[in-house]
């Protein structure tokens, strides 16, 4: 549609600091309504430049991997596919309603008294990283929990 | 002996071959044929010729089929193929009930019964008409641009694409208004073709 200032405004939202779709999808109109309440005529789009509008399935499928401690957490990690890191941690946000939990830090909160552990995993920029390197980051995190002279036990 | 799954293994990674057979255990006594025009030359033969052995070799019981017809039929479904790529097509009655005919022959054909018929292009596209109780769910596969298709054209084959219980399109603009679901599957290249492998061997995948 040839307008990138709107385009901008609306590339900043972040979804994640929301806490539901319900609420991006409130947003995204009332971001939308305000800017044609300022307009004398409605913009079309070209025609082969409309938007369409798609519906999403997720297949969710076990991996056959499981792990019962920490140390067997940080060895499994690196071997499931990114896909499955999507799902259990930015994916997980909405399926929690919670937009500071995933399934890592439930499971770690749910199975150990590690309350800094779970603030640390809880405060990855899930924006500043690739799936690649959320990854990575979560593998460090909890390497260096286990690597402390108390934290071999899990 | 080397297996398709083994040959595919190095190039896309252990993590999708054990994705495609978990995902195939899902299909667990689904029985799939697969109908298009052609046993050889073209796209989707090309594509059927790699996916159904894989398919089988994965577990899936599936099948492929393909319809006869005369020289007439051809040059009537390759009018049907253009006017759906937006050119202009002057397709008869006369040449519109030839096409009929040969989909109504072609039905007395297929004796298998399947969960689901997956039917490719519009050259099969009315067997429909004449087999709907042999499987369960039929599902049409467009292959072409169908973005801005020939009006008349579209209208005599929307009367048969109505009845599917869905249909597949390549590309999001290509989706038509239909009264089932609509998937996207986009087109995709076999990494074990002979016309890819050459391509593979200069190339990294990864």
């Amino acid at each position: 549609m040839q307008d990138s200032r709107l385009a901008e405004k609306l590339s900043v939202i972040d979804p994640f600091s929301f806490n539901s779709l319900e609420e991006v999808r409130d947003t995204l109109v009332d971001m939308l309504d305000d800017y044609l309440w300022d307009l004398h005529s409605v913009p079309w789009a070209r025609p082969g430049f409309e938007f369409y509008f798609c519906e999403a399935s997720m297949v969710v499928l076990g991996t056959q991997i499981q792990v019962a401690t920490l140390s067997e957490f940080c060895s499994e990690i690196v071997k499931v596919p990114l896909n499955s890191i999507y799902y259990h941690f930015f994916d997980a946000r909405w399926r929690l309603r919670s937009i500071k939990a995933d399934d890592f830090s439930n499971w770690i909160k749910d199975s150990y008294d590690l309350p800094e552990l779970v603030s640390a995993l809880q405060g990855i920029d899930v924006w500043f990283y690739s799936l690649d390197e959320v990854r990575n980051t979560i593998l460090e995190l909890v390497s260096q929990h286990i690597e402390k002279p108390d934290g071999n036990k899990t | 002996m080397a297996t398709r799954l083994n040959n595919l293994e190095p190039i896309v990674g252990t993590i999708v071959v054990e994705q495609l057979q978990r995902m195939a255990e899902r299909m667990d006594r689904q029985r799939f044929i697969h109908i298009n025009s052609t046993r050889s030359g073209g796209g989707v033969a090309e594509m059927l010729a790699q996916t159904i052995p894989l398919w089988n070799e994965l577990g899936i019981d599936a099948h492929w089929g393909v319809i006869e017809g005369d020289q007439s039929f051809f040059e009537v479904t390759k009018a049907v193929h253009n006017a759906l790529q937006g050119f202009k097509a002057n397709i008869t009655k006369a040449m519109f009930d030839h096409y009929l005919e040969i989909n109504r022959e072609n039905a007395g054909r297929f004796e298998l019964d399947a969960d689901f018929i997956v039917v490719d292009d519009p050259q099969p596209a009315y067997l429909i008409e004449y087999m709907r109780s042999r499987a369960r769910r039929w599902i049409w596969r467009c292959h072409i641009d169908a973005s801005k298709p020939d009006r008349k054209v579209w209208r005599f084959l929307r009367e048969a694409v109505k009845h599917y219980d869905a249909s597949i399109f390549s590309m999001l603009n290509f989706a038509q208004n239909l009264p089932h679901p609509q998937f996207l599957v986009y087109p995709s290249i076999d990494p074990l073709s002979e016309k890819i492998g050459s391509f593979l061997t200069k190339r990294s995948w990864r």
